[in-house]
């Protein structure tokens, strides 16, 4: 029985049929987990959720019970869970036990999925190959000398290697969707305001959101489903009722290929210019080729204020962590310094020997940029721009229904490739960060390898709350293209 | 004197709502420390503020009876500055679109003269937790973080230290009367920052401002503000520059002090709270607050003025305090005499509120029972002496004033057969007296009258005396 | 625009960072370099452009003003150290309250 090939409505019926228990589901996982260490997806991994899978296994999974029910999860290790630690990937929280549950968590344990364990992250979510961890680097498990993509690259691994049938991370300037892609497998960063942050630790508030990953376009939706929705514990989660996209994309087949027969997709032919390897571009003309079959039209738009998305992200994103991340002072919990004779020294030393170089600098980037004497032309210029780049897109979508563009101008680069010089490695995220800005929603879905057995990836990306358009092309893509999808990424020295 | 000074005041008032304004905590004060808390207002990860509604309904009516314009579009913000009591690292504030701007209110000044004071801003924001100091260090009690808080910004209006006291009364008065705060000030509910500089008289620049932080009484607003102003004039004549800087009242010492906080501490790094969606209120949400809106102090003053035909003095002081004008109101509705009422109010019941010490609700005798009293003596039943005497003896045994008349016989003589017979005695017992009236000594007859009341127990219908005794010796 | 050594220490004094045992001469020149990229917004028009700082814009109902006690307990546990069910500072002598 090969577990990995599965989708979850397979797996659930499996469960319904008694041809495979939820303990079956979870030791699989647990011990593939144990066998990949060296990928150091996992900061945490809880054993006991075997037991939580026994007592579902003793229930017995019924017809009516949600679809996710017994089925093994991983989420990202900055989403709290009640009673389990929450590192966030740093020194400051290595100790810290959440007090309460995110609305996520909340949501996912009601459906009955089994958490598998917290995945590592780069610390704060701040960095884009998961090399910022306290817990060390996350590993590609592709290439072994290859970053997995950050922050979320613990959460895309454990998908791609196969230790966890779903995951989730999260996206403030690519976060889930870059890794996903590194990783080969699919990935959504919905509107701003389709999921709750309760409960998320916050790196930039207005850009913050969280997103599902899985190997394939059915358990994406599924694991979308289940934790969208409106919350009133956060105030800027949209009061849209949600809908089921799983449900959607098993609605009339036949009627959703002719509703998108005239739907056309845009190409920012301007952003797509410099930087951007060999591979990536056959891969994009190859995608075009595919949805063009498919009936898609193409038009070029362009998103002009995009070439200042990287400025104006680091600017907003940096100048509200520096504020998120005030609360991490050694004093109400987490870390707190021996050398505290006084107020001052508690604060800055257990802060300075807490957090990372990256956390560090992008605190003292973000408190510049709003500090008397720069806030106008650093932070609020910043979101004027932003307004632009919004507008940018409200106009190309009038000219088309969904943007393709790539996800990353290059595939998984090296370990340590990008350490040393920050500005280079921001510019990863050069395609992913102006859908954050726009607070659009983007569909990353895997579209091959480069020559050296990388995976290649792709984004769709939508109207404000458009989602379903997301999905049910990428559903089509997935018809088509099946050898995109459901793959485990397997290096020759890696333990099955 | 040669000076002037120039006073604002910055009002911080805590909302009356049930809970804090961002999370579902309870606001009831005096529980054990760090009990009402929770992911929110003690900042844990991940944790997010959702705004209290009661909280703004509140601040909206208070903005409109300070005749403020209100923002349709306000922000929340965020001020950065590390302290232990603010566990998020930064308070939610409002900075650049705050609540309500543009509003005013009048005071009376000593001359008996309406001025009106200006308000630069109303706007929303949530309290700080609370240090206390102990020999090794300071210890940190959360309750008080995130308690809804207005702040009421004045214009730099007052020019005495007695305007400004007239001033923060008033918006205490208005609170209270919009039921919107407690206004308990050793509970905190009410807190005070002075803004005091000095110039010379005529001038049209002001001086450089000093601002007088934590001044919690009427009491101590005058002190620091005239302490203050001593302060600055003494720099000022000795050729020097005040500093721009922020003091702390010392009510032990009557002083201010230089709270020598660093430089750099003062960039509060604002920018808009990017966890709360901009504040919109539509036309009928604020048009329903303002139909809503109580009867007002002043508009309560002019109509006890109008309908009870008091005078200025009388009205201001029964529309102090919105209890007091309730108790009066409902004396008035019980007695009909709204004169005798005022009267009441004014000798016996805000007297006795003063030795006491407590709060008009707090007050042991409820209007029915006064009212049965003053209609005794409008009745004739008792006179004023009496009366009085029944007041306090009511107050004291709890007693009503039926019961007390009847056990100590204090029920006024009216029957004339009875009276006559004490008055007959009276003339028997003084023939001197009444040999020199006849002659002419008419001054004697309040000494004939004396002697009837006293023989009475003074109970004797006074009116009767006069007329009986008149009619015997004419 | 170049960061400077003293306004590192600035920064860090606002942010409440100890950066003295960093280097903080490297620290200053990729700040430098990044606020150097940043200045590619100076040529843009922003002017009648409304600034975006919320990623959400939509009304909705306010909390309604009811209490929910929460297991307080929890909290304090979590806390790095406490007396007496207070958390604990270092002495604080200046400014009570801001």
């Amino acid at each position: 029985m090969d577990i990995l090939k599965y989708s979850i409505p397979k797996i659930a019926k499996m469960l319904r049929e008694k041809k495979i228990s939820s303990q079956e589901l979870t030791s699989f996982y647990l011990n593939r987990i144990k066998n990949n260490k060296k990928l150091n997806a996992y900061i945490t991994v809880l054993e006991d959720s075997l037991d939580i899978a026994k007592s579902i296994d003793n229930a017995g999974v019924k017809e009516k019970d949600p679809v996710l029910k017994g089925i093994p999860y991983s989420l990202k290790d900055n989403m709290l869970v009640k009673g389990i630690r929450t590192t966030c990937a740093s020194k400051i929280l290595e100790n810290y036990t959440a007090n309460y549950n995110s609305t996520v968590a909340q949501r996912l344990n009601d459906s009955g999925a089994v958490l598998l364990g917290k995945t590592n992250l780069d610390e704060f979510a701040m960095g884009s190959s998961n090399e910022n961890s306290f817990f060390g680097p996350v590993i590609n498990p592709w290439n072994h000398k290859h970053v997995p993509g950050g922050s979320s690259g613990g959460s895309a691994v454990s998908v791609s290697a196969g230790l966890s049938q779903f995951s989730y991370g999260t996206d403030t300037g690519g976060s889930v969707r870059l890794p996903a892609c590194f990783n080969g497998i699919a990935s959504i960063k919905p509107t701003y305001g389709r999921i709750s942050r309760y409960g998320i630790i916050a790196f930039a508030s207005s850009l913050d959101q969280v997103g599902p990953m899985a190997r394939n376009i059915e358990d994406l939706a599924i694991a979308y489903d289940v934790v969208c929705g409106p919350d009133s514990k956060d105030q800027t989660c949209s009061i849209k009722a949600k809908e089921s996209m799983y449900d959607f994309l098993s609605s009339d087949k036949a009627s959703f290929e002719k509703s998108f027969s005239k739907k056309k997709i845009g190409i920012p032919r301007d952003m797509i210019k410099e930087g951007v390897s060999e591979d990536v571009l056959k891969s994009l003309d190859e995608s075009i080729n595919v949805l063009s079959k498919m009936g898609f039209d193409f038009v070029d738009v362009k998103i002009p204020n995009s070439k200042y998305a990287l400025d104006v992200y680091y600017i907003i994103a940096t100048g509200e962590a520096s504020s998120n991340l005030s609360r991490y002072d050694g004093i109400h919990y987490g870390y707190r310094s021996k050398n505290n004779k006084d107020l001052d020294a508690l604060y800055s030393y257990s802060r300075g020997e807490a957090f990372g170089d990256e956390v560090q600098r992008r605190i003292m980037l973000g408190t510049f940029v709003l500090s008397a004497g720069y806030y106008d032309a650093y932070f609020s210029k910043a979101a004027k721009v932003r307004t632009l780049i919004k507008n940018d897109f409200n106009n190309a979508f009038n000219d088309c229904d969904m943007i393709l563009m790539p996800v990353s101008p290059v595939t998984a680069f090296k370990l340590g490739e990008k350490t040393s010089d920050p500005l280079t490695m921001y510019l990863s995220d050069v395609f992913t960060i102006s859908v954050n800005l726009a607070a659009l929603p983007s569909l990353g879905f895997p579209s091959g390898f480069d020559k050296t057995g990388l995976p290649v990836g792709m984004q769709l990306i939508g109207k404000h709350f458009d989602e379903s358009s997301l999905f049910s092309a990428a559903k089509m893509i997935q018809e088509k293209k099946p050898e995109w999808f459901n793959n485990v990424a397997q290096e020759k020295d890696s333990v099955k | 004197m040669k000076y002037e000074s120039v006073i604002g005041l910055e009002i911080h008032s805590q909302l009356s709502t049930k809970s804090k304004m961002f999370c579902s905590c309870s606001t009831s004060f005096g529980k054990k420390q760090n009990t009402n808390i929770c992911p929110v207002c003690s900042a844990q990860p991940g944790s997010l503020p959702s705004v209290n509604g009661k909280a703004i309904e509140y601040a909206v009516k208070t903005a409109l009876a300070f005749n403020c314009k209100i923002n349709k579009n306000s922000i929340f913000a965020r001020k950065n500055y590390f302290y232990p009591d603010l566990p998020k690292g930064y308070q939610i504030s409002q900075y650049e679109e705050p609540l309500a701007t543009f509003g005013w209110i009048n005071i009376t000044t000593k001359d008996n003269l309406e001025k009106k004071i200006g308000i630069t801003r109303i706007h929303l924001e949530e309290d700080a937790g609370k240090n206390t100091h102990n020999y090794d260090g300071s210890l940190v009690d959360l309750n008080r973080a995130g308690v809804p808080l207005i702040e009421i910004v004045s214009e730099p209006d007052m020019r005495t230290p007695e305007e400004a006291v007239a001033y923060f009364k008033k918006i205490r008065t208005v609170l209270q009367y919009l039921e919107v705060c407690d206004c308990n000030m050793e509970e905190g509910n009410l807190r005070c920052d002075v803004n005091v500089s000095v110039m010379e008289k005529g001038q049209k620049v002001f001086g450089t401002k000093v601002e007088v932080k934590n001044v919690n009484s009427f009491r101590f607003v005058e002190k620091a503000i005239n302490y203050e102003i001593e302060r600055q004039i003494k720099i000022v004549e000795a050729g020097e520059k005040v500093q721009q800087e922020t003091r702390l009242f010392d009510s032990s010492s009557n002083i201010t002090k230089s709270m020598r906080k660093k430089e750099e501490a003062n960039d509060y790094r604002y920018f808009p709270e990017p966890d709360l969606i901009p504040l919109v209120l539509d036309d009928s949400f604020i048009d329903h607050q303002s139909t809503t809106l109580p009867e007002l102090p002043d508009k309560k003053k002019e109509r006890f003025i109008k309908s009870f035909s008091l005078s200025n003095y009388d009205a201001a002081v029964l529309t102090s305090e919105k209890d007091i004008s309730k108790y009066y109101e409902e004396l008035v509705s019980l007695v009909g005499d709204a004169k005798s009422c005022s009267n009441w109010m004014q000798t016996e019941v805000l007297r006795a509120l003063n030795e006491q010490k407590i709060e008009i609700v707090k007050f042991g005798m409820p209007p029915k029972q006064l009212s049965s009293l003053i209609k005794l003596v409008l009745s004739g039943e008792i006179n004023q002496g009496t009366a009085k005497e029944v007041f306090n003896e009511m107050l004291a045994t709890e007693l009503s004033a039926d019961q007390i008349i009847e056990k100590k016989g204090l029920k006024q003589i009216s029957d004339p057969t009875a009276i006559e017979k004490i008055v007959e005695e009276v003339i028997k017992e003084s023939p001197s007296q009444v040999e020199q009236y006849k002659s002419g000594k008419v001054a004697l007859m309040g000494f004939l009258v004396g002697l009837v009341m006293k023989k009475s127990k003074g109970k004797a219908n006074p009116a009767i005396v006069n007329e009986l005794l008149k009619k015997k010796l004419n | 625009m170049k960061i400077t050594g003293d306004l590192v220490d600035k920064i860090a004094g606002l942010a409440h960072l100890d950066v003295t045992k960093k280097n903080k001469s490297l620290l200053a020149e990729q700040l430098t370099q990044i606020v150097e990229h940043m200045r590619v917004l100076d040529q843009v028009d922003v002017s009648n452009v409304e600034p975006m700082f919320h990623g959400c814009i939509e009304t909705k109902p306010l909390r309604k003003d009811e209490v929910a006690p929460f297991e307080h307990e929890l909290i304090m546990s979590s806390a790095t150290v406490t007396q007496d069910n207070y958390f604990t500072v270092p002495s604080i002598i200046d400014g009570e309250n801001e």
